[in-house]
């Protein structure tokens, strides 16, 4: 069927050229036909994604749909940022909180990792994420910390994961998620009448705690805690479900006093 | 019968004091006349000097002044006569500005009845000038109640796009498929979402201070090596993309780290030294550069040490030299300039510059 209706439209294409007079019409045919058989010969080897043209279309997208429109914007971030929020979130191609809580350039600091954890305050193993709350609170005085866990998340899915004997098989991934192990005990003796995908779930918000009170593990951050310059907030975005989930963890945090 | 009243007294002594600063002032205004028609500054200076020395002025008999020294009093007049010749300086830079303002005005709007379709550029030009002018502004400070903010921020995304594109969100539900893992910084005016129009599910995105790729090392960096593996091994990535962005605080902060590498901070210095060999090119390239200058020429170097340090992870190094099936590239975001570069790893020139 298929080869019969091309027989017929390429019968239909050699009637029209003997038909025609002119043999310049030949030419161009021979030059379509010829692109026409590159075009197909590269869709057949593969999809055309072609990452250049990619960011190409993506920045000029931005450049006339969101720069161009907001002078005044641009014109103010060219100064300087003075975000509110500083934000943790999962490195997942599916959760940017650009998109999911609207930012617009200049509202939030963000630090993207696997499953989106604070660790404890650690200058030799820790010093990205050590970087980027010192700068936040110290130099740009953000005034909340969000902490976003997310459904489906493959770090947490690698932490539930991890054999109680703790033996790894990979690089990086398992060393750097043990971070929240302490919230992986927690739901393996709460839930354990939950399956494994809800154990999962509960373990998505449960690691967004302990990130929480690692923040408090940075002195800065402890200090603003209780000065009330600073709120810690936890989240979990169900992309599911499409429900967004925010709390407030209740600390009982007072100035030292010394006796 | 008179009885004495203190409050009498003060009253007393309140309308002397402002008939005193009258006095005061009108004296002061005569010698600026003086001085701005006819005299220079050091015949006014000694005309004040004379007459500090009339029984007009600062005179021993004025009863309310009694408490006030006669060189307290010299001195505030000289401080008041000061900011009062300071203020015609200003008065006249202020002219000579308003002066060449309004010329460029004029010249502006010249070329504008000359070139009508230039208007609109203009005008956004011009905004954009005002904003500048203004310095850093509450940005974005539509809602300064945070909770408020997150869920206003989700409610317009449930509305204007999940609900939508219920499809995209379902197939998301599924599984990622990212074609990209891109490395930004943690700047909040840089976000690869805004800046390349990335769509969910389209790039994987880590983001840290500076964009920095420290080089393979399982007990100083898992963060970022359980990223790359991730997105490697389980993902299958098909292009790493580093970029970096213009007024990079990290930058400037390796930059400004003395020689000595004495260090001031718990983890920001110790962190953007992953990029410390770009710090001694750039020193040696561009040393007759502005620091300014100086800066972004580093905020490009180390964006190469970046792409450099992942070819020390093997499954990245494998998957680039061996089976050709990632690509590195760097990129360059000038959000000033509002221009994007972007190049290939080992290629030192740029091979886009859109603008």
């Amino acid at each position: 069927m298929a080869n019969d209706t091309y027989e017929e439209a390429i019968e239909g294409l050699k009637k029209l050229l003997s038909g025609s007079e002119k043999n310049e019409l030949e030419e161009v045919a021979a030059a379509k036909v010829r692109q026409l058989t590159a075009e197909l010969a590269g869709a057949a080897e593969k999809p055309a994604f072609d990452p250049v043209e990619r960011i190409r279309t993506g920045f000029e997208h931005f450049k006339k749909e969101n720069y161009e429109k907001n002078p005044e914007l641009y014109g103010a971030l060219a100064k300087g940022q003075s975000p509110k929020f500083l934000v943790f979130a999962c490195s997942d191609s599916r959760v940017c909180p650009s998109h999911v809580l609207n930012f617009q350039p200049g509202e939030a600091f963000m630090v993207r990792n696997i499953a989106s954890m604070v660790p404890p305050f650690d200058q030799k193993k820790y010093s990205g994420m050590g970087a980027a709350i010192e700068y936040a609170v110290i130099h740009l005085k953000v005034e909340n910390i969000l902490v976003i866990g997310h459904s489906c998340c493959g770090g947490i899915k690698g932490l539930m994961s991890i054999p109680d004997d703790g033996t790894t098989q990979s690089d990086f991934i398992e060393e750097w998620v043990n971070i929240c192990k302490v919230a992986k005990a927690k739901v393996k003796t709460e839930c354990n009448t939950l399956d494994f995908t809800e154990q999962c779930t509960q373990l998505e918000k449960e690691a967004v705690n302990v990130s929480l009170g690692n923040l408090l593990t940075y002195p800065y951050v402890r200090e603003a805690v209780v000065k009330n310059a600073i709120s810690l907030r936890g989240a979990h975005y169900d992309f599911v479900k499409g429900t967004f989930e925010h709390w407030n963890l209740d600390y009982n945090l007072s100035p030292s006093v010394s006796l | 019968m008179y009885k004495y009243n203190p409050l009498y007294e003060r009253y007393n002594q309140l309308i002397v004091n402002c008939i005193s600063l009258i006095a005061t002032n009108v004296i002061i205004s005569m010698i600026l006349c003086l001085m701005q028609n006819r005299y220079s500054l050091r015949i006014s200076l000694r005309i004040l000097f004379s007459l500090s020395k009339s029984p007009y002025f600062l005179s021993q008999e004025q009863p309310p002044l009694v408490f006030l020294s006669k060189g307290v009093m010299a001195g505030k007049l000289m401080k008041c006569m000061c900011m009062k010749i300071c203020c015609i300086g200003e008065h006249v830079t202020q002219e000579m500005k308003k002066d060449t303002y309004e010329e460029a005005i004029e010249g502006l709007e010249k070329l504008l009845s000359e070139k009508d379709e230039l208007k609109s550029i203009a005008a956004a030009k011009v905004r954009r000038l005002t904003a500048e002018l203004a310095g850093p502004a509450e940005i974005g400070a539509v809602e300064s109640d945070p909770v408020k903010r997150i869920q206003t921020g989700f409610d317009h995304f449930k509305k204007e796009k999940y609900e939508k594109q219920i499809a995209l969100y379902w197939k998301l539900a599924q599984g990622q498929t990212p074609k990209f893992l891109v490395f930004a910084c943690s700047d909040s005016r840089v976000c690869p979402s805004h800046v390349l129009n990335f769509q969910p599910g389209e790039a994987f995105v880590v983001r840290n201070v500076a964009n920095m790729v420290p080089s393979f090392d399982q007990n100083k960096y898992s963060g970022v090596g359980a990223a790359i593996e991730f997105a490697l091994l389980e993902l299958k990535v098909e292009n790493i993309l580093v970029i970096g962005h213009s007024c990079c605080a990290g930058i400037r902060n390796l930059m400004s780290v003395p020689d000595d590498g004495a260090t001031r901070s718990d983890f920001i210095e110790g962190w953007v030294s992953i990029c410390k060999a770009a710090k001694a090119t750039v020193q040696k390239q561009s040393s007759h550069l502005s620091f300014d200058d100086q800066c972004t020429h580093l905020e490009k170097e180390a964006v190469n040490i970046s792409l450099a340090n992942l070819l020390s992870y093997p499954f990245v190094n494998e998957a680039v030299v061996k089976k050709k099936t990632l690509l590195l590239k760097g990129a360059h975001y000038d959000f000033v300039k509002g221009s994007f570069e972007l190049w290939d790893l080992n290629s030192k020139t740029s091979s886009f510059l859109w603008k």
